[in-house]
């Protein structure tokens, strides 16, 4: 899933690819950027994790090791802008976050954007509930295209219902085998199922939340993006979001990939019940 | 010699960006265009290739802060 995001991402430079946004979980593993791999225990660590089921893969995005698997989703918007200077860091990310943020309110779940530290990868952009990290985000911009078009992968990683025990332990193994600092605690992690107290199977609760996220970004598509917030102490004025158009269309149609069980795909038509 | 830039327009923000990884180490040869470093800023990251070919050096280490505009290498 990840090649195959890479893939879209230079369609997408090269105009060959209409703007597109994916949901979508998969079995688990461990993302990390690619420095990682300089690290003297790399070989070392990733052979102890797939010893313990935990494969790990690259990501071209930013931040640290990761963990996905069942009840984690992930959202990716891929899209091209114009320059960097028309559209910052902090605009894609609250852009990113927006439909998320949008159906947290709709569920009465306080979201804020901001840091919180000693979560897993922690970010000025995350998404946390009463101080505790549900969602984390990462981009990736790559220019070189026609008429130098740059296209962005921005995307969020959303803890619905998983194991969170399981992901923390796991990340911090890898963390340790690498001889790296783990200082993630797990009281500083959290997700919808902790936050609402629902005890479903991960695979219903995880499902339902897609399509529910899916109708959102559609809607999206002809409601003004609202952001409640701006990140804590990120210096910046807020960006008001009210009238903005999206880069891209909410909604877009997403390609088919066989490499992991994509949740549910954005298209013209709707997919998502509602509308 | 030929200087390698962050370019001024990479990120809109006045924020300090590091060089996550380099791809070649000091000294090796490059051709221009080739991908010789990955830039990371606020978790995002973006690729820096050569502007012109002939021996690398490098100038800032690895997850070394800087601003836009920095001059992170040479091409000799």
């Amino acid at each position: 899933m990840l090649a195959a995001e890479e893939e879209l991402l230079d369609t997408v430079l090269a105009a060959h690819q209409p703007p597109t946004c994916r949901i979508w979980q998969t079995d688990r593993c461990i993302v990390v950027p690619n420095r990682f791999s300089t690290l003297p225990r790399f070989a070392v660590a990733i052979e102890r994790m797939a010893a313990l089921g935990w494969p790990v893969h690259f990501r071209r995005s930013g931040g640290s090791p990761v963990p996905l698997m069942p009840g984690i989703l992930n959202l990716s918007f891929i899209y091209p802008i114009a320059s960097s200077r028309g559209w910052s860091l902090e605009a894609a990310y609250r852009h990113l976050l927006a439909p998320l943020h949008r159906l947290l309110q709709a569920h009465r779940l306080p979201a804020r954007i901001g840091e919180v530290p000693s979560s897993l990868c922690a970010g000025r952009f995350d998404l946390a509930i009463g101080g505790r990290k549900l969602a984390g985000t990462a981009q990736r911009r790559r220019s070189g295209g026609a008429s130098g078009r740059i296209a962005v992968l921005a995307h969020a990683t959303i803890w619905v219902a998983p194991d969170l025990n399981a992901a923390c332990v796991a990340t911090a193994r890898f963390l340790h085998a690498m001889d790296q600092p783990a200082a993630v605690e797990r009281n500083r992690m959290t997700s919808i199922a902790a936050e609402t107290g629902d005890r479903r199977r991960t695979d219903l609760i995880t499902d339902e939340f897609a399509e529910a996220l899916g109708r959102v970004i559609r809607e999206c598509e002809t409601a003004p993006i609202d952001v409640a917030d701006r990140a804590e102490g990120s210096g910046t004025e807020h960006e008001n979001f009210q009238h903005a158009r999206p880069p891209m269309p909410f909604g877009a149609r997403a390609q088919p990939c066989d490499a992991s069980r994509e949740i549910k795909q954005s298209g013209g038509d709707s997919s998502f019940g509602n509308r | 010699m030929v200087p390698v830039a962050i370019p001024m327009d990479m990120w809109a923000e006045d924020m300090e960006g590091v060089i996550s990884a380099w791809l070649f180490e000091d000294g090796d040869r490059v051709a221009e265009s080739d991908l010789i470093a990955e830039v990371m800023v606020e978790k995002t990251a973006y690729d820096l290739t050569a502007p012109a070919s002939g021996v690398l050096r490098i100038e800032v280490a690895q997850d070394v802060p800087f601003r836009r505009g920095a001059r992170v290498a040479r091409i000799e």
